[in-house]
């Protein structure tokens, strides 16, 4: 089993050596089958965790019981944080979308570290308010056309998820129509319309379960154009 | 506040204008078929608190039974943590958030789920205009809100358009707060034929509660959930009308058991078994009574109190709906007001307990001293348990039967 390294880890990057080293000894190593809740909306905040493999989605369920997808995390990703620096019973669902490993921190040995050296606490937060920014980077784009929000949302998972092969770009993860609305915060009708016109034009095409781009330059430059249009 | 006393004002002089109703008999028969022994209900001075030892035993069952109930409650956030980490992280799937509902379902957390949404909404809608089943039903039987006081003769016909108008007020869900300033009036007018009857009377006054929030122009909304607020207060009328009810059932001895004599249906309860084990077989009917009402003294402490809402309302609506479809029959339809109540409130995803002050000292007192907090939870269990059921039982013992049977 290899030693995770939290260097890598943008919310403990910049901790010290010695810092991440104590902090590592303090978590402890979990492993969740597919389809399984790492913790459910409500139940309190009393752990943060860390993506070591697979992959898990964030589902926040209104009280009407629809769902949305937030965000998907991936290896070398945290979450939790806010829940448990704040406190207060979870916003959110997480669930593994793939067989996964995590590093958990239970918030009482976190606490007790916090007392004991100060300075993590404050290095920590400087990270947390970096990925605040992130979600109000997230919430504005409510707000913007939706050519513009599918457009980001496949960026992102090319950028995070994408293979180069001789028909361009593919998307490994298999990602359904509905999941990317859930994941836009719309239906799943619109959304689906919106594939169509980008597969129309030439810059999507869907491959079974999967989406792969024919020419990532065609698409980086349609999102470039719906970023200053929208 | 100025626009509720308006309402009520015109609520109250819209009643002052009836005849008075006579108002006693009830449609359940409950002619006693054999005397009870009045003795066993009332001074002893041979027996410890001069309480007879049978009705002591149930007295303590019953504290035991809540003291209990109220412990597991105080005690929730730990054996949510077994769920967590012992059931849930073995299960994974469908049949893992099964069990999360129902985890939460049964600890009064939010139930997010979409049939579970629309069963409330559906609940409210029913509760909010129940009411106008019962008025109907009522105005047809010349009788006064509920079946069971009829209407004098010489001014029934004022009062049967006055409740079919209430009626449909309410089913059209018109100028609501009026509707609730007439409903309270109506209760308050009940008390001209005694306390007894009012007593009786009092779930009805839940939705009066929720009508006199409503807007004037409710008509145009469709009103399919309660806020939080709304949800307390039918919570704590509801509980406290079930309470006083107990009560009352312990207290009118002859009537309780009178309805069972006539029902021996209702005999059939497990709960009211359950206090009543152990006792003489000798008086089986008298600590009938007392276990029976003592039943429903518990049922509304813990709704009025918030531990295990839920569980509780689903108690209730299960001895309502056997009371309406099984033992009574026809005669108690009005029934289906307080079942859409309790499905109101059972399908509300806003429940809280009024004693989380308990919750919150435990909860501090958790990490640092544990013991400290498994002994707060004891001590304030058995003390809430204690205060809610043995004062009033002991202080009924002093009371005089007698003036029940003029």
């Amino acid at each position: 089993m290899t030693k995770p390294d939290l260097a890598r880890i943008p919310l403990f990057a910049r901790l010290t050596p010695v810092e991440q080293e104590k902090l590592l000894s303090l978590m402890v190593r979990k492993t969740f089958k597919d389809d399984t809740a790492v913790f459910f909306q409500d139940d309190p905040s009393d752990s943060l965790y860390v993506v070591l493999s697979g992959s898990a989605k964030v589902v926040r369920t209104s009280e009407d019981g629809k769902d949305r997808i937030l965000k998907v995390f991936w290896p070398g990703e945290v979450f939790g944080e806010l829940a448990m620096l704040e406190g207060l019973p979870r916003s959110a669902t997480v669930q593994t979308t793939a067989d996964s490993e995590m590093l958990v921190l239970a918030r009482r040995d976190f606490e007790a570290l916090a007392r004991e050296q100060p300075d993590v606490l404050w290095k920590l937060l400087q990270a947390v308010c970096g990925r605040l920014r992130e979600v109000g980077e997230d919430l504005l784009d409510q707000y913007r056309d939706m050519p513009y929000r599918v457009l980001k949302v496949l960026s992102q998972l090319l950028e995070r998820h994408g293979e180069s092969g001789p028909g361009g770009w593919r998307i490994r993860i298999p990602v359904s129509a509905r999941d990317l609305s859930q994941m836009i915060g719309s239906n799943p009708e619109t959304v689906s319309r919106q594939l169509e016109t980008l597969e129309r034009d030439g810059l999507l095409r869907r491959d079974g379960a999967h989406w792969s781009v024919p020419d990532r330059k065609a698409f980086a430059r349609a999102f470039e154009h719906e970023a200053s249009a929208s | 506040m100025r626009r509720v006393g308006a309402t009520l004002a015109i609520g109250a002089s819209l009643l002052a204008l009836a005849s008075p109703a006579a108002a006693h008999e009830r449609f359940i028969k409950h002619q006693l078929k054999k005397p009870l022994q009045n003795w066993f209900f009332g001074r002893d001075p041979r027996h410890l608190l001069g309480m007879d030892p049978n009705m002591l035993h149930i007295g303590l069952l019953v504290t035991g039974v809540l003291a209990g109930a109220i412990a597991v409650w105080f005690l929730r956030e730990r054996l949510d943590e077994v769920v967590r980490y012992r059931l849930l992280a073995r299960l994974r799937g469908a049949l893992q958030r099964h069990v999360h509902n129902l985890a939460c379902f049964l600890t009064d957390k939010p139930v997010r789920l979409g049939w579970f949404y629309a069963l409330g909404e559906w609940a409210v809608i029913v509760f909010l205009r129940s009411p106008a089943l019962v008025l109907m039903y009522s105005a047809t039987n010349d009788s006064l809100v509920m079946p069971s006081y009829p209407l004098e003769p010489s001014s029934a016909v004022y009062f049967k358009f006055l409740q079919a108008l209430l009626a449909l007020l309410i089913l059209t869900q018109t100028l609501l707060p009026l509707c609730g300033a007439l409903i309270l009036g109506t209760w308050l007018y009940l008390f001209r034929w005694g306390w007894f009857v009012a007593v009786d009377a009092l779930p009805v006054v839940t939705v009066a509660v929720v009508y006199l929030s409503a807007p004037w122009q409710s008509h145009k909304l469709a009103i399919t959930r309660l806020t939080p607020l709304q949800t307390r207060l039918v919570r704590l009328v509801l509980g406290f009308g079930f309470l006083v009810l107990g009560w009352m059932k312990v207290y009118n001895h002859d009537l309780t058991a009178g309805v069972a004599d006539n029902y021996p249906g209702v005999m059939n309860d497990p709960l009211v078994g359950l206090f009543a084990f152990g006792t003489d077989a000798a008086l089986r009917r008298e600590t009938w009574v007392v276990a029976f009402g003592m039943a429903e003294v518990l049922s509304g402490f813990m709704l009025m109190a918030g531990f295990f809402t839920r569980f509780w309302c689903m108690m209730m609506l299960w001895v309502f709906t056997k009371l309406m479809l099984v033992d009574f029959g026809w005669a108690e339809i009005p029934h289906i007001y307080p079942i859409g109540a309790l499905l109101a409130v059972m399908a509300s995803n806003h429940l809280k307990t009024e004693f989380d002050l308990v919750e919150r000292k435990a909860r501090a007192l958790r990490r640092d001293v544990p013991l400290r907090s498994y002994a707060l939870v004891a001590v304030s269990a058995i003390l809430i348990a204690v205060i809610a059921v043995l004062p009033i039982l002991w202080g009924l013992s002093f009371t005089d039967r007698s003036l029940l049977n003029p």
